[in-house]
């Protein structure tokens, strides 16, 4: 929001209502407004009322601006003196004094909206800060599953613990990510809050390169790092203690809508602690939970599915993907070639993204031949093939780097970091870095002091189980 | 697929390889983001045998850095972990270390039972590889974490138990010991005592010329001459810490010397404590440590209050009764609540300061407190009759 933009009359209304009745009635408009969540945050642990806090302030600014207006809404509205009164005593006519006090009303306003605009920016950058960076740059075909999300999240008696649940790649994180930022834009939520779970590494086991983590562990990393993002440092108690912590989240979460995502719960052994927890946290907080698998035994976990893309979405997306990495095949060709792609690949997104990216350096016709063999496989195979072919079709240098990504931390590392790892030179390690960007392999954060890279954790799953293989 | 490059090798080549380029990260005063990379590099870096040697020297080097950064879950998570791999490989100099650091993290965890365990380990280890610091370590470390729950005479044994097993030379133990001597006296009111224990780790810790330490041993010791009434040398004391630690931006430490320093001016040079509380305020605050933070904003109360600013006092000692209810500990809620009661009458809110002294009467009669409760009792008469006065005057 523009600082310098004019407020709406409707904000006026706001002030002049608050002052006339003083605190009795609140208007809607001043309900919503930014400046008024915040103060609500700061007075929970102080018996205040927020509008006092904001009405002394602004006071104190105007008074230092203009005091003889300060003076007059101090003695009509704070004093209850008439006007006859206050004329005489500033040695005014009665039209003068009321011509005064509106121009201190509005003043009075300005200030306000002032505050609120900046308020309303600080805002989204706080909470666009929390979430993590988003991996793609547009989305299709998500249009109708956003909007149910949406309408449930905001439904006054809408599920307050919502699971979305899909196969990997499908998109789960990137339709939680769009709702949150459309949330944040509306302000629909006092705040937001984000929390990735990680599974742990296990090297060289012949079962499984990922352990799923314990959930007691889980817990205290869940709220370890909600009380961070949602009660800042001095939500955090020392000493620290996870009953401590919860009850602090739950005095806040009980008072102030917040609107909280848990990513990845499928890598938990259990989830039926976090469950019990959550749902003490929850109304008027929602929680929105994604995970492979559903958890139909929970009969409070309202569960939706992230659908795979429809052949329509499923061209546009390709599409999309032609003019952003420059794959002329996919802006030339007709919508029945692409057509094929569906029926080969399925409306996966990643899937689709992974065989778009071996256009550059393979025909369509090779690709779709290839594709034919692992027709009728279930996702996960028809994935272990993609990144197979993917893998063979990569030059040396770019396998080394590819392989290298999975020791780089989750949320992305630098390129320094994979020349030390690979021995590569600086040079190879970016060329190869290009390629793999472009094939959709690793993704790419610029950054203006340090560009960060990473792949997606199916990319670093399939990488450690079948590359601990494929030797 | 190129027959040259063979993934499974080569991805323990690029293991070790990480690893090392975390070692170098380390060695060069790390950054929250290479702190990452070395969490993750440690995480790959455990599993792998050939890996041990540099893990073990990245846990040597990180470990005393967990005791100052945020994230104590994350730290103590990736400890414990890194415990379990020393353990199974028995490299047991770096349990020992873990063992010890762990019981530190669980300690600024406020887990003081988890921490004894810890150091009862760490401790058991040093006995038997006969390591005659590390048993000093961990007899102190006990002594202080026992001191933290009010077990004065458990606490005062552990050092006893040390004592035999130090040299002169140690003079950082020796220096610690009498810290948490002294810090047992003032928990017992011994504040002549206290003064005593703490000038003896100024004079051990002079002997390693490490002026923060030498600080942290002046912050004490202006502790000890405040509750003596020495005004003037706890005022220099605290003046001449501060002055170091604010060049050497050790949070901890001079968080405490500003609210030691705030305390002891707050009722005659009010306006100066407000400034030295509010710093303290703010660094509590990041560094998480809410017993502080609770303590500090009543010391804020009483300051507001001296200078006449009712409704700021309100503030500070309802947060100050709001902390101290939280973490149960009633005779400090209490005292809060008269110096909330006090400002509120001081503010005309005759009939709000009433209902806090009749609330905070029935909170004394159901806690029954062993010790300050006819002192409380008669604070609130005193604000009773403060009222009163007013009220017929």
């Amino acid at each position: 929001m523009g600082m310098n933009k004019a407020y709406p009359s409707t904000w006026l209304d706001a002030v002049k209502t608050l002052l006339q009745h003083r605190g009795r009635v609140l208007p809607d408009e001043w309900e919503r407004a930014q400046i008024v969540r915040d103060a609500t945050a700061q007075a929970l642990e102080k018996d205040i009322d927020p509008t006092d806090i904001l009405f002394e302030k602004a006071m104190a600014e105007l008074e230092r601006e203009h005091p003889h207006w300060a003076q007059i809404l101090r003695l009509r509205y704070w004093d209850g003196e008439t006007l006859a009164a206050i004329g005489h005593r500033v040695n005014r006519s009665q039209a003068s004094v009321h011509r005064d006090l509106q121009a201190a009303m509005e003043r009075l306003a300005h200030i306000l909206w002032r505050w609120e605009c900046r308020a309303e920016d600080a805002f989204r950058r706080a909470q666009y800060a929390r979430l993590e960076p988003s991996t793609y740059d547009q989305l299709f075909g998500v249009e109708s599953s956003l909007a149910a999300l949406e309408r449930n999240v905001l439904a006054a008696d809408g599920p307050t613990i919502m699971v979305l649940t899909g196969m990997g790649g499908i998109g789960k994180t990137s339709l939680a990510d769009a709702l949150c930022r459309k949330l944040i834009v509306k302000r629909a939520f006092a705040a937001f809050g984000w929390v990735s779970l990680r599974p742990q590494i296990s090297l060289w086991d012949e079962r499984s390169f990922f352990r799923p983590i314990s959930e007691s562990q889980a817990l205290e990393q869940i709220f370890e790092r909600l009380a961070q993002q949602l009660l800042g440092p001095e939500g955090v108690s020392a000493p620290f203690s996870l009953e401590n912590l919860l009850a602090r989240l739950a005095h806040r979460l009980h008072r102030m809508p917040h609107f909280i995502v848990i990513d990845n719960l499928e890598i938990l052994d259990g989830i039926a602690a976090l469950m019990a927890e959550l749902k003490r946290l929850a109304g008027p907080t929602r929680f929105l939970i994604t995970s492979r698998v559903g958890h139909f035994e929970d009969p409070d976990a309202y569960h939706m599915k992230a659908s795979p893309l429809d052949r329509e979405a499923a061209i546009a997306l390709l599409r999309h993907e032609g003019r952003r990495r420059n794959i002329r095949v996919l802006l030339e060709v007709g919508d029945d070639l692409l057509s094929t792609v569906y029926d080969k690949v399925g409306g996966n997104p990643l899937a689709l993204r992974l065989v778009a990216g071996q256009l550059h350096t393979h025909s369509l016709s090779t690709v779709l031949d290839d594709l034919a063999q692992a027709r009728g496989r279930s996702v996960t195979r028809l994935f272990a093939y993609i990144y197979r072919r993917a893998w063979e079709n990569l030059e040396e240098t770019e396998q080394s780097v590819l392989l290298a990504m999975p020791l780089l931390p989750p949320e992305g590392g630098a390129a320094e970091q994979l020349i030390a790892i690979t021995g590569l030179s600086d040079e190879q390690v970016h060329d190869a870095l290009e390629t793999l960007v472009q094939q959709n392999l690793v993704d790419h954060y610029p950054a203006p002091v340090q560009s960060r890279y990473a792949v997606h954790h199916l990319t670093r799953t399939f990488l450690q189980e079948q590359a601990a293989r494929w030797s | 697929m190129n027959p040259s490059l063979e993934p499974s090798s080569t991805f323990r080549v690029y293991v070790l390889r990480n690893v090392e380029y975390a070692l170098q990260l380390m060695r060069q005063s790390p950054s929250a983001s290479d702190l990452n990379v070395i969490l993750q590099a440690l995480e790959f870096g455990m599993q792998l045998d050939e890996a041990w040697p540099m893990v073990r020297e990245l846990f040597i080097g990180l470990a005393p850095r967990a005791k100052r950064s945020d994230g104590v879950i994350l730290w103590r998570s990736v400890m414990r972990a890194g415990l379990e791999q020393a353990q199974r490989r028995q490299d047991d100099d770096v349990v020992l270390m873990l063992e010890y650091h762990v019981g530190l993290l669980c300690q600024r965890m406020g887990r003081f039972d988890q921490a004894i365990q810890h150091f009862q380990r760490t401790l058991a280890l040093a006995q038997s590889k006969k390591e005659r610091l590390w048993q000093v370590r961990s007899y102190q470390r006990l002594g202080y974490a026992l001191r933290s729950q009010g077990k004065w005479r458990q606490a005062e044994r552990m050092l006893l138990l040390a004592q035999p097993l130090m040299t002169e030379e140690d003079v950082d133990e020796q220096g610690y010991g009498w810290l948490v001597l002294g810090a047992i006296r003032l928990g017992q009111h011994r504040w002549e005592e206290a003064y005593q224990c703490f000038q003896r780790t100024l004079i051990y810790w002079r002997r390693v010329a490490d002026e923060e330490q030498l600080a942290e041993a002046q912050v004490n010791l202006g502790l000890a001459a405040i509750r003596r009434g020495w005004a003037t040398e706890a005022e220099m004391r605290l003046r001449s810490a501060i002055e170091v630690l604010e060049r050497s931006q050790a949070p901890e430490p001079l968080a405490v010397a500003y609210m030691n320093l705030g305390m002891l001016l707050e009722h005659n040079r009010a306006e100066e404590a407000l400034d030295y509380l509010l710093k303290a305020e703010k660094l509590f605050r990041t560094m998480q440590d809410r017993f502080r933070l609770a303590r500090v904003a009543v010391n804020l109360g009483r300051t507001y209050y001296a200078l006449d600013r009712w409704a700021d006092a309100i503030h500070a000692f309802q947060f100050g009764m709001n902390l101290w209810r939280e973490l149960k500990r009633p005779s400090k809620e209490l005292n809060a609540a008269v110096g909330l009661a006090a400002s509120y009458a001081r503010q005309g809110d005759v009939a709000r300061a009433r209902v806090i002294i009749e609330e905070g009467m029935a909170t004394l009669a159901q806690a029954r407190l062993e010790v300050g409760g006819g002192f409380l009792e008669d604070m609130f008469e005193q604000v009773l009759e403060m009222i009163e006065a007013s009220e017929s005057g």
